[in-house]
């Protein structure tokens, strides 16, 4: 892998195609809303500038963009406005559709903590064990995260979680 | 059955940053580093200065307390030689060659020059102003506030002039996120659409307002919901409330920050605060504003 530490030409082009995606995806993860996303997004790559992280490793460089998009996720979900909003309450199961069941309205009703951790498992592949180092919680605390959240999509959607 | 992951897998394959998204950060992220490599070389300027006085302090010292033979050396009590240098060699120590040579390559990159002469800038320039010249200033000192926040401290100040409009930044920080910057400028045309009545609440009350403001905001209260400009006489308490907004500190600092940002006009000069810290009192900040000498005349 090409570190940018280590003399890209452009870092700022390398480090933006290196981690674009999974910042994004991570914050969309974490708060559901594109225009929240985008916000994150930019704050995270400003702060790489402006700290100018001195890496040991590419998984250090990785560690770093992950746990700074989940701290900018949590001010974003932090602000007044987010904590008066609820999202809509789904008790019925999914209806089966041809293509599958649109995933969105439950990932909606999961805590945010849970939604990072789903999408660190089933979209970053990281294991149990990755995810507590990147989020600085304990193993187990994770694998509760992991459990519950599948407990509360299980009754829902008609997927395989293992 | 179908797995989970595939169907989130799925689900988040259309999930990407926009190409306006990418670009708008790419720009902002040039522009910091940008500001970074200022800031460094601002900070190279002040060592070389230090240092530069240093030595010719030292070569003056040296020269009132002894005499130098013509091959400019100086013999001390203890019979060590040393070279003796005039101020004009001292002012170019071979040491700072190095950063004065990186100062001059990243100013021909495009960065503004720092002008030491104290007349004004030319278009596209920056003269820095040291705190102590700060109510030197004859154009901008009568609106300089004299007392500022507790647990701020002066940053910088500077005079730059782009397309055709002088004007004069100061900035105040705690040394971390905290700080207030004030701008000094004429009152341009422009200006116009963003004067705003005190009486008129409903077009600067940012309190009403949720953050994003972009979503927020109704587009014809943006010029004076964002960037409101009030007459001098008619600021106050009140006014000052109406313009404090809760910030959440972004990364790692999970703190709850206030910040507030308004223009006063003081006869043909605009005066833009921009004021962000732990808790903001509208009362501490209308002092600050009115330590002025503006207010006093």
């Amino acid at each position: 892998m090409n570190n940018p530490s280590f003399g890209a030409d452009d870092p700022i082009e390398t480090i933006i195609q290196r981690y674009a995606d999974l910042v994004y995806k991570l914050a969309y993860a974490k708060t559901r809303h594109p225009h929240d996303a985008e916000d994150i997004f930019q704050e995270v790559f400003l702060r790489y500038i402006q700290k100018q992280p001195k890496f040991q490793s590419p998984d250090h460089e990785k560690a770093w963009f992950i746990r700074v998009t989940v701290n900018c996720s949590l001010s974003a979900l932090n602000s007044s406005f987010k904590k008066k909003t609820q999202p809509l309450e789904l008790d019925l199961p999914a209806e089966p559709q041809e293509e599958g069941v649109d995933l969105s309205p439950f990932l909606d009703r999961l805590p945010p903590h849970y939604r990072v951790v789903i999408h660190l498992f089933y979209y970053e592949d990281l294991s149990t064990a990755q995810i507590s180092q990147y989020l600085h919680v304990k193993e187990s605390t994770v694998r509760m995260r992991l459990t519950r959240a599948r407990n509360m999509l299980r009754d829902k959607i008609p997927y395989d979680f293992e | 059955m179908k797995s989970f992951k595939s169907a989130y897998q799925e689900e988040f394959s259309s999930v990407v940053p926009d190409g306006t998204l990418l670009s708008e950060t790419k720009r902002r992220m040039r522009g910091a580093q940008n500001r970074c490599r200022q800031g460094r070389r601002i900070g190279y300027a002040a060592v070389a200065a230090c240092l530069i006085l240093a030595f010719s302090g030292a070569a003056v010292l040296l020269k009132d307390r002894g005499a130098v033979n013509p091959q400019g050396t100086q013999q001390s009590p203890n019979g060590i030689t040393a070279q003796i240098r005039t101020p004009e060699e001292v002012s170019r120590p071979e040491s700072l060659d190095e950063p004065s040579e990186s100062v001059k390559s990243e100013d021909s990159q495009g960065a503004l020059p720092i002008q030491s002469d104290v007349e004004g800038v030319k278009e596209g320039e920056r003269r820095a102003i040291a705190q102590s010249e700060l109510y030197s200033e004859a154009l901008y000192a009568s609106y300089i506030p004299t007392s500022f926040l507790p647990g701020y401290a002066f940053e910088s100040a500077s005079v730059s002039k782009n397309h055709d409009l002088e004007a004069f930044i100061l900035s105040y920080t705690d040394g971390g996120y905290d700080y207030i910057r004030i701008t000094i400028r004429p009152y341009i045309e422009s200006d116009a659409s963003r004067m705003t009545a005190a009486a008129a609440i409903e077009q600067y009350n940012i309190c009403e307002y949720s953050i994003p403001l972009a979503d927020s905001v109704p587009h014809e209260l943006y010029e004076t919901m964002h960037y409101p400009i009030f007459q001098a006489r008619e600021i106050s308490e009140d006014v000052l409330r109406l313009r404090i907004l809760a910030v959440s500190e972004q990364g790692e600092d999970q703190t709850q920050k206030e910040s507030m940002s308004f223009s006063l006009l003081c006869g043909d000069t605009v005066v833009e605060y921009s004021i962000k810290g732990a808790k903001l009192e509208p009362g501490a900040v209308l002092d600050m504003i009115q330590s002025a000498s503006f207010y006093r005349s």
